[in-house]
C-alpha cells in the first residue's frame, strides 16, 4: 500500500472498520514513525470518541453506583493488609500506621507509670518515716536522698520524653516522605507496565520476520 | 477550568483518575458521577441490554480502582480512554454472544433525528460544556447522509469490519470505506472549532 492509500485508510481505522490485513499494514506504517499519519489518526480518534456524546442520554441504573462502591471494598482491603503476591506493590500498607500511633501512647504511658510508682514509693516512705520515731533523722536524710533521686529520675524522664517526641516527629516525617516516594515509584511502575504492554502489542503487530526489513547497520 | 466545566464529562481531570488509582474513595465516586452516563449510553447502544451494559461499567470502574487498567496522559483525555475501554469491552461481549443476529433496525440509525436529539432522561451532571459538545456532534451527525451514518454506526457500535458492513448494507466495500471516510471527515471539520476553543481555554 502506498502512503496515500494508508493515509486514506486512517478514518476507517479510527472508526474500527479496517480489515485485519489493512489494519496491520497501517499499524506497521504508524510504527515506522509517519508523523502526518500519526497526527491524522489522533484527530480521527478524537472524532470517534466524541460519537457517544451524540447518543441519547441514558443514565445508568441508580443501584449501579452503590454496587460498584460496595464491590470495591474487598480487593483494596487485601492490598492494604498485607502485600498481596498478585500485586507486589511498593506502596506502604496500613502496617506502617501501626509503627507510629497518632499520639505515641507507649512513651507517654511509660512516663506516667514510672512517675506514679515514684510518687507511691515516696508516700510509703513518708508514711514509714512518720511511723518510725526512733530513726527519724536518719529516715529524713534517706527521704531527702530519695527525693533528690526522684527529681533526677524525673528530669531524666522528661529528657527522654522530649527525645521520644522528637524521634516520633522525625519518624512521622520520614514516613510521609517514604509514602510519597512509594507513590512516585508506583506511578513509575505503572508507566513501565503500560510501556511493556504497549511493547507487547507492538511486537504482536509487527510483520513476520521474513517480511521485516533488514535493519540498517 | 471554570466551575461549569469542572465536573463535565468531556473535561475530566487526569488527576482525578490518578487519585482513583491511589485508592481515594471520593475520587472514584466523582469519576463515576462525571463519566457513567456517557459510558452507560455507549455500552447500552452497543449491547442493547441494560443489565449487560451495567456489568460492563461495573467491570471498568472496578478495574480502574484495582489498577487492572491504568491511565496515562499518552492515552489522551481520561474520557477518551474510558470511552475506548467501554467500547472495546462492550464489543468483546457482543462477540461472545456467538453468531451475530443482524440488527436490521438499529434505534439510532432509523430514529437518528429523534433518538439523537431527544434526551428523555435528564442528567444532573450534564454540564454546559457537555451540552455544547452534544449539540455540536448531534448537529453534525444529523447533516450526514444516512448511508454514511449507517456505515459509521455499524463500524463503531457493532464493531464490524468494512467487508461485513458492505454485506450488511449490500454495498461494495470501497463504497462503504468512502462513506466512512466522508462521514468521519465531515465530523472532524465540525469538531475543529470545538477543539480550537478547548485549546484556547
Amino acid at each position: 500500500m502506498t502512503h496515500d492509500q494508508l493515509e486514506a485508510a486512517v478514518p476507517v481505522y479510527a472508526a474500527g472498520a479496517l480489515e485485519r490485513v489493512e489494519r496491520r499494514a497501517l499499524e506497521a506504517h504508524l510504527l515506522s514513525g509517519c508523523s502526518s499519519c500519526h497526527a491524522t489518526l489522533k484527530e480521527y480518534q478524537s472524532v470517534a470518541v466524541t460519537l457517544p456524546f451524540g447518543l441519547a442520554i441514558t443514565p445508568p441504573p441508580r443501584a449501579l453506583k452503590g454496587k460498584i462502591l460496595a464491590s470495591r471494598e474487598s480487593p483494596p482491603a487485601t492490598e492494604s493488609e498485607t502485600q498481596s503476591p498478585a500485586q507486589p506493590s511498593l506502596q506502604p500498607g496500613e502496617w506502617m500506621n501501626h509503627l507510629f500511633p497518632p499520639s505515641s501512647p507507649p512513651a507517654t504511658s511509660f512516663g506516667w507509670a514510672l512517675g506514679t510508682v515514684i510518687v507511691v514509693v515516696l508516700i510509703i516512705l513518708v508514711l514509714f518515716g512518720w511511723n518510725s520515731s526512733t530513726h527519724l533523722t536518719e529516715d529524713m536524710e534517706k527521704l531527702a536522698q530519695l527525693q533528690l533521686q526522684a527529681e533526677a529520675t524525673g528530669s531524666q524522664l522528661a529528657a527522654l520524653q522530649q527525645q521520644l517526641d522528637e524521634r516520633a516527629k522525625l519518624l512521622a516525617q520520614t514516613q510521609e516522605e517514604l509514602q510519597r516516594r512509594m507513590a512516585e515509584l508506583a506511578e513509575v511502575r505503572n508507566q513501565l507496565f503500560q510501556r511493556e504492554v504497549e511493547l507487547e502489542e507492538i511486537k504482536d503487530q509487527l510483520p513476520q520476520p521474513r517480511i521485516r526489513p533488514t535493519p540498517m547497520p | 477550568m471554570d466551575t461549569a466545566s469542572q465536573f463535565a464529562t468531556s473535561t475530566i481531570d487526569p488527576k482525578l483518575v490518578a487519585r482513583v488509582a491511589k485508592g481515594e474513595h471520593h475520587a472514584l465516586s466523582q469519576l463515576y458521577d462525571q463519566s457513567s452516563t456517557v459510558l452507560f449510553s455507549l455500552a447500552l447502544r452497543i449491547l442493547g441490554n441494560r443489565e449487560e451494559a451495567a456489568d460492563v461499567l461495573q467491570g471498568i470502574y472496578l478495574d480502574v480502582w484495582r489498577k487492572v487498567v491504568r491511565y496515562d496522559l499518552g492515552r489522551g483525555a481520561p474520557i477518551a480512554w474510558l470511552i475506548t475501554l467501554t467500547r472495546s469491552r462492550a464489543i468483546d461481549r457482543l462477540r461472545t454472544r456467538g453468531p451475530r443476529t443482524p440488527r436490521q433496525i438499529s434505534p439510532s440509525i432509523d430514529n437518528a433525528q429523534t433518538n439523537q436529539f431527544d434526551d428523555r432522561h435528564s442528567d444532573p451532571f450534564d454540564s454546559q460544556t457537555d451540552q455544547a459538545l452534544r449539540h455540536l456532534i448531534r448537529e453534525a451527525w444529523a447533516t450526514l447522509p444516512q448511508r454514511q451514518q449507517h456505515a459509521i454506526e455499524l463500524a463503531y457500535y457493532e464493531g464490524l469490519p468494512d467487508t461485513e458492513i458492505a454485506a450488511r448494507l449490500n454495498q461494495p466495500v470501497e463504497e462503504v470505506k468512502t462513506s466512512i471516510v466522508l462521514g468521519m471527515s465531515h465530523l472532524r471539520e465540525a469538531l475543529h472549532s470545538y477543539w480550537a476553543q478547548d485549546e484556547a481555554v
